[in-house]
């Protein structure tokens, strides 16, 4: 039984590295084989499998805490993020990447017995760099939407998103109902949620897209758009440190922040939902999160 | 194999026909090819005034050389060395967000600061470029011009010139494609030009291949026609070649 | 017509021309002959400021011509200039390159010049070149063109700077009866060459320049029969 287990794992891992080699994205074995289950339709049928399943799954899950998940690099976690959305992810002053999903990627990895590597990316590149393997997980402030679901798989929540409004001081801006004003330039972070609903919502002529949050809101402070719609931890530190800026108190939109996975290492992801759980109960998340956002 | 096929039918649904997201290609050309061209223009009317300026002074005695002239050289030396010595990048972010801070992030205006500071970027290569095409042009052009009593201006102009023109055509031809695939950069500023358009639907999509791909072909396709368009010009100046 | 006084012109530490007083009256036909390198050319040059003098006066037609406030583009118009290599506009027809200089310089309009030009190119039997370029043409062809382009400009003396040089030796002579023709015509010509046929029979003064300075001159057949300065009796003898 359990030279057999090893055998199989060692399959999966040169699949995947194979995968990961070419840059493809379909799915491995495991994945296949679960479609396949699921594509029974007969109810009998599929009780009496899911039993077997379920059977199955729990040795996998016990298996694979022995024989450790695959990821790019063995032994090491990469995760591919945007530094520049404090205090989720920023340059400190050493130039090292901190903040809460840098903290949080950090605590994960040591539960899983890997190292964390964070790689500096576009935003709008995480999620196809996930998916084409060249990153294990996209850890950036990152809002669970149905479009990237049909990409990535997601971790469970670790933390709730909120894209809020920035606007000069006294601006003609003070609900999201202005936004619908045809004069009005908005800012975002190319990729974001927020640059999803805001083209959605207001159309691309309106909504200038900058490669970082940073610029969005250097642009602001010209004048040269009008608000930015951003979310509402990197907003609360440029307010604080651009003075003559404030954020609406009427939030754009609320979402829920997780980890995006590739669809292709289930293992990886059910792997980091019980290290999640484990450090969200034991409290390491809330004291992450307390240590970042001074409440105000 | 199937998957593959697939995956490349779902590729090019989400690129084109989702949400019709062709038009960002299609509006991404017209203001690639905007840029391009109107930065090329600016370009060419700087890089002939400082190519004319740099080379009457150097073709100038030195005891000839008067105080403006001087003056104008070393302006251009200092524009060359500049502009050649930074990246373009970082000269479309200062002309933006330090130069023009105080303009609106409407296209219009994204467009006037990309063609500004491509054409001043490329001013400078095509000053070189038709200085050295002034250079090559053998200077019994010019002394005869001026023993028949034309100014040094009006020889430059329908004689040197044209001659250096047809010359450095496919140096300028070089010009005109590095200028097209380097307008991509104007992202930067939040333009939504060929290449954004390419971005802006891998960030809606999450799809790489087929968006890059797509721009990649349409930027080649560009390329080749101006390759084309270069070669037709050339073949009408060489007029005077045939023997 | 053309005055030259102390007329001098260095390179750098090299010293061309030293010292050169004459006078070139009008209707005059001066050829100058001299060795290559003595200076000859340079001296013809400075005639119309293509060299910039470093010492001397030049008063041509009463206008003093080295004053820097003079207008040397307007001077220019009245002295034409035969180049040895032709120095045609490459990129111009034939007809375009006659035309040019007198409708930039407002002497002509146009058709005017367009007239003119056909004229001047029957003169020498190549109204059919008028729309051919430059390098589609001999040798010949390009400085007779060359010429009447100059006399376009109807100017008051022609300057030849060795036009036959570089010419094969059978376009020569239909360069050198065109040259004729002007001089039988009257106009003044100052005419560098190594053509000594030419200088005999067409010259009313021979001029040899050595080492930038005039060492003798005189009217041709004096110089060519009884040289008096040394030099010159061994560049005749290599020459003839």
């Amino acid at each position: 039984m359990k030279k057999k287990i090893v055998s199989a794992v060692l399959c999966l891992s040169m699949a995947a590295a194979l995968l990961a080699g070419c840059g493809s994205s379909s799915s491995t074995t495991a994945d296949t084989a679960e479609e396949t289950t699921e594509a029974e339709t007969e109810e009998e049928v599929a009780e009496e499998e899911a039993e077997a399943v379920e059977e199955t799954e729990e040795v996998a899950e016990e298996s694979e805490e022995a024989a450790e998940v695959t990821t790019v690099t063995e032994g090491v976690l990469t995760m591919g993020t945007n530094a520049a959305f404090p205090p989720y992810e920023y340059y400190d002053d050493a130039d090292e990447i901190v903040g809460i999903d840098a903290e949080i990627a950090e605590a994960l990895a040591e539960k899983l017995g890997l190292t964390l590597e964070i790689v500096d990316m576009d935003f709008s590149s995480i999620i196809t760099s996930v998916q084409s393997g060249k990153i294990d997980v996209g850890i950036a402030g990152m809002t669970v939407t149905e479009d990237r679901l049909e990409n990535v798989n997601f971790t469970d929540s670790y933390a709730t998103g909120i894209q809020v409004i920035i606007v000069p001081e006294g601006s003609e801006i003070t609900s999201v109902d202005d936004l619908s004003n045809e004069d009005i330039l908005i800012g975002v972070q190319e990729g974001t949620t927020g640059h999803t609903y805001c083209s959605d919502d207001y159309g691309e002529d309106r909504v200038i897209a900058y490669t970082n949050g940073a610029t969005a809101v250097q642009a602001l402070l010209q004048g040269k758009v009008d608000c930015v719609v951003i979310d509402e931890q990197p907003a609360l530190s440029y307010v604080e440190a651009n003075e003559g800026l404030e954020i609406l108190e009427t939030e754009y939109v609320v979402e829920d922040y997780a980890i995006a996975v590739s669809k292709d290492n289930e293992a990886l992801l059910d792997a980091l939902n019980t290290a999640l759980a484990e450090l969200i109960e034991d409290g390491t998340v809330q004291s992450i999160l307390d240590t970042y956002i001074t409440a105000e | 194999m199937e998957k593959l096929i697939s995956s490349l039918q779902l590729g090019l649904y989400q690129t084109f026909i989702l949400d019709n997201n062709y038009q960002y290609f299609v509006r991404g050309i017209g203001i690639t090819l905007l840029v391009t061209v109107f930065a090329l223009i600016l370009g060419l009317v700087i890089g002939v005034i400082i190519a004319i300026i740099r080379s009457a002074h150097d073709q100038q005695p030195v005891n000839k050389r008067g105080p403006v002239l001087k003056f104008l050289n070393g302006v251009c030396k200092v524009y060359l060395t500049v502009i050649r010595g930074t990246p373009t990048m970082v000269q479309l972010l200062i002309m933006w967000f330090v130069i023009w801070a105080s303009a609106r992030a409407t296209d219009s205006n994204m467009i006037r600061c990309a063609i500004l500071s491509f054409g001043i970027n490329s001013g400078a290569y095509i000053a070189e470029i038709i200085r050295s095409g002034i250079m090559s042009i053998d200077a019994g052009q010019m002394e005869a011009g001026r023993s028949l009593g034309m100014s040094y201006a009006d020889t430059m102009r329908f004689i040197i010139i044209p001659q250096a023109f047809k010359n450095v055509l496919p140096a300028l031809g070089n010009e005109m494609i590095t200028l097209l695939k380097e307008t991509s950069i104007v992202t930067v500023i939040g333009l939504k030009d060929l290449t954004k358009g390419a971005m802006i639907i891998q960030s809606k999509t999450y799809q790489a291949f087929v968006p890059f791909f797509a721009i990649a072909a349409i930027y080649l396709v560009m390329v080749m026609f101006l390759t084309w368009l270069l070669g037709k010009l050339e073949g009408r100046l060489r007029q005077s070649d045939i023997r | 017509m053309i005055y030259v006084k102390g007329l001098s012109k260095s390179f750098g530490d090299h010293q061309v021309i030293k010292q050169i007083d004459t006078h070139i009256a009008p209707g005059e036909k001066v050829v100058i002959v001299g060795p290559s390198g003595s200076g000859k050319s340079t001296f013809l040059r400075c005639l119309n400021l293509l060299e910039q003098p470093t010492a001397g006066r030049i008063v041509f037609d009463g206008q003093e011509i080295t004053d820097p406030k003079t207008d040397i583009n307007k001077v220019r118009q009245h002295m034409g200039m035969v180049f040895q290599h032709f120095n045609l506009f490459a990129n111009l027809t034939v007809k375009d390159n006659i035309t040019l200089a007198p409708q930039r310089a407002k002497i002509m309009n146009k058709s005017e010049a367009e007239q003119e030009a056909m004229r001047l190119l029957k003169l020498v039997n190549l109204e059919d070149k008028a729309d051919s370029y430059p390098n589609q043409l001999s040798g010949g062809q390009k400085q007779r063109i060359a010429i009447v382009r100059s006399l376009a400009m109807k100017p008051k003396v022609m300057l030849f700077d060795e036009p036959t040089s570089a010419l094969d030796p059978e376009m020569v002579g239909e360069v050198l009866e065109l040259m004729k023709k002007l001089a039988d015509e009257g106009m003044t010509m100052v005419v560098v060459t190594h053509e000594m046929g030419f200088a005999r029979e067409v010259a009313t003064r021979v001029m040899f320049i050595d080492e930038g300075v005039v060492m003798e001159e005189n009217e041709p057949r004096e110089f060519f029969g009884n040289p008096q300065n040394e030099r010159l009796k061994s560049f005749l003898a290599k020459v003839l």
